[in-house]
């Protein structure tokens, strides 16, 4: 019993009809109605030697290979390229028969290829086959001969049968009806590969989007946090500072009022030359007045010296007087002028103090504010870092989902291309092997008038 | 940087010091004082005593000499004597304005040692309130917040 094939119009494995070899005897020639070629038919399960090559299919041997029919993402999608009820069986030749037409059979499509793939058996999928042009068209043109030959035969049970015009035209027709197939299945194609890519952009957008203003607000609440605690901390210790200079202006001031105090309590007066005694004995008179009488003498030119000697001890002792009084004088001038002294030096201090206390405080103000402004600095600098990290990594994750996107829109574009290049091959072999039909001339239609 | 205690202290010392001083002058001054007026005490009471007894002897030359004696009065004698007495005067005059003078003296150096020590403790409190000033105001040279 001959092996069965698959036949792409039925969409099922069927008993092949006699391609010439059939009845032939073990050991004679025959030409293979399918392939073209001479071939001598041997007994058993041998494969029959082929003696002649094809003339016109000798290329189907230099196909590209069989591309992988591993299910690719969105293979589902295959089950809308089957082909339309009505469609000619020359609608499923796609690229994957690349291989000779004896051994590859067409690609099921439909619900045989949905029936094949739940057997376990590998079906390419529309989208496979177009993504997944021929490098050349040899095979899609042996295919079609051999579809050609296989329905000449069924036709009219002898390969040698020359078609009728109408049968041409009809094959003709299947094949555009196939390469409109094809091209739209490239369109379709395309358009589930851009929508898998909007998909997974979105996908992965919307995953890295709160997850990225998660960190962010994270990084943000850390280093606000940080600020927060700087900024208290500072101060804490401007208000520590304030208070101590207060503390130490306020004591430093009553020490400078209790230092004046003291000066003008202990400052003594002047008291020296104004209690001073100024020495004026009175004058010792003579004792010889008595005597000086007894002899008719008297005491008047002892009392002369006398007077004179006392004025004169009286003008000394004025002088002593009015020095001692100058003198009094200077000293009180000098002790006030050392009391005028000593409040000035008071005034001078708390003015020294004031000036001291606000430059020290103007001081440390500053060098804790600069400190402040290193450390809010410093945190600024670690959260930008850490903030540019996030956006890089954002920037990187929307770069890796827009080239994801961009994958899926270069793979539909191929597909579109492959289709519509798949579909191009197919016209371009059928005008070659059928010819293009005639345009049937419009009837006119006639008025009566 | 100098306690401001210490110089109490030291302000305190200088003070006794020149009081102790002050009155060691005064004592001094007293002394000297008592001693000149006890010197020149000593000294009119030996005029006194060497004129009187020489007032005798100096009647008896003018009487030797015939101006006068017995009841009769002599001008030359009689200015002879007063001439006499004015001398005592003179020198008694002399030496009571010693008295004066020591006695002066004295009193000159204690008013005047008075008045330095015077000036000497409103010096130095107001070289204290300056010390205790910069203290107060040298806020610098404590440790910077």
């Amino acid at each position: 019993m001959a092996r069965m094939k698959w036949n792409a119009a039925t969409g099922r494995f069927e008993t092949p009809r006699d391609n010439g070899f059939e009845n032939t005897p073990v050991g004679a020639t025959y030409i293979d109605t399918v392939t073209g070629e001479a071939k001598i038919r041997n007994a058993g399960t041998q494969p029959d030697t082929v003696v002649r090559q094809a003339p016109a299919k000798t290329t189907n041997t230099t196909a590209a290979p069989k591309p992988a029919s591993t299910t690719k993402a969105g293979s589902t999608t295959s089950t809308t390229m089957a082909p339309k009820t009505g469609v000619s069986p020359t609608t499923t030749v796609p690229k994957t028969t690349t291989t000779t037409p004896t051994t590859v059979p067409p690609t099921p499509t439909g619900p045989s290829a949905e029936a094949l793939r739940r057997a376990g058996i590998n079906v390419p999928t529309a989208v496979d086959t177009a993504l997944n042009p021929p490098t050349n068209n040899d095979a899609l043109i042996a295919a079609i001969n051999a579809q050609s030959a296989i329905m000449a035969k069924s036709g009219s049970g002898s390969g040698t049968k020359t078609p009728t015009a109408a049968e041409l035209a009809a094959k003709y027709q299947a094949n555009i009806n196939a390469a409109k197939i094809q091209e739209q299945a490239g369109a379709t194609a395309q358009t589930q590969y851009n929508t898998i890519g909007q998909n997974a952009y979105n996908s992965a957008v919307n995953t890295a989007t709160p997850m990225y203003a998660g960190q962010t607000a994270d990084v943000n609440k850390y280093y606000d946090t940080q600020t927060g605690t700087t900024n208290t901390n500072y101060d804490a210790q401007l208000a520590a500072m304030q208070k101590y200079y207060t503390g130490q202006g306020a004591q430093a001031s009553k020490t400078i009022n209790d230092a004046g105090t003291n000066f003008l309590a202990g400052l003594p007066d002047a008291t020296a030359f104004a209690n001073a005694q100024v020495a004026n004995l009175p004058q010792i008179q003579q004792g010889l007045g008595d005597a000086l009488a007894a002899y008719g003498a008297t005491g008047n030119k002892a009392q002369e010296v006398s007077t004179q000697d006392a004025a004169y001890l009286d003008a000394i002792a004025k002088m002593q007087t009015s020095a001692n009084a100058q003198l009094s004088a200077a000293d009180k001038a000098y002790m006030a002028s050392l009391k005028t002294a000593g409040q000035g030096a008071n005034t001078a201090a708390q003015q020294a103090l004031a000036g001291n206390l606000a430059g020290l405080q103007a001081q440390d103000t500053s060098g804790i504010n600069a400190a402040r402004r290193g450390d809010l600095s410093a945190i600024d600098t670690a959260r930008r870092g850490e903030i540019g990290t996030i956006q890089q990594n954002q920037f990187g994750a929307s770069s890796d989902a827009e080239a994801l996107r961009q994958s899926y829109i270069s793979k539909g574009i191929e597909a579109l291309m492959s289709g519509k290049q798949t579909a191009a091959a197919t016209k371009a072999q059928a005008a070659a092997d059928y010819g293009v039909p005639p345009k049937k001339a419009k009837s006119k239609k006639t008025t009566k008038k | 940087m100098a306690d401001a205690s210490s110089f109490y202290g030291d302000f305190g010392v200088a003070e006794a010091a020149a009081r102790r001083k002050r009155a060691a002058a005064s004592v001094a001054n007293t002394q000297a004082a008592a001693l000149g007026q006890l010197r020149g005490t000593r000294n009119i009471a030996d005029l006194n005593k060497k004129y009187l007894e020489g007032f005798q002897p100096v009647v008896a030359g003018f009487g030797r000499r015939g101006f006068g004696g017995g009841n009769i009065t002599s001008g030359i004698r009689t200015a002879g004597l007063e001439k006499y007495a004015a001398n005592l005067q003179t020198d008694l005059g002399r030496e009571r304005e010693n008295q004066n003078q020591s006695l002066q003296d004295s009193q000159t150096a204690e008013a005047t040692a008075q008045a330095d020590l015077e000036s000497y403790l409103a010096q130095l409190r107001l070289q204290q309130q300056g010390s205790v000033l910069s203290t107060a105001i040298d806020i610098k040279s404590q440790q910077s917040y």
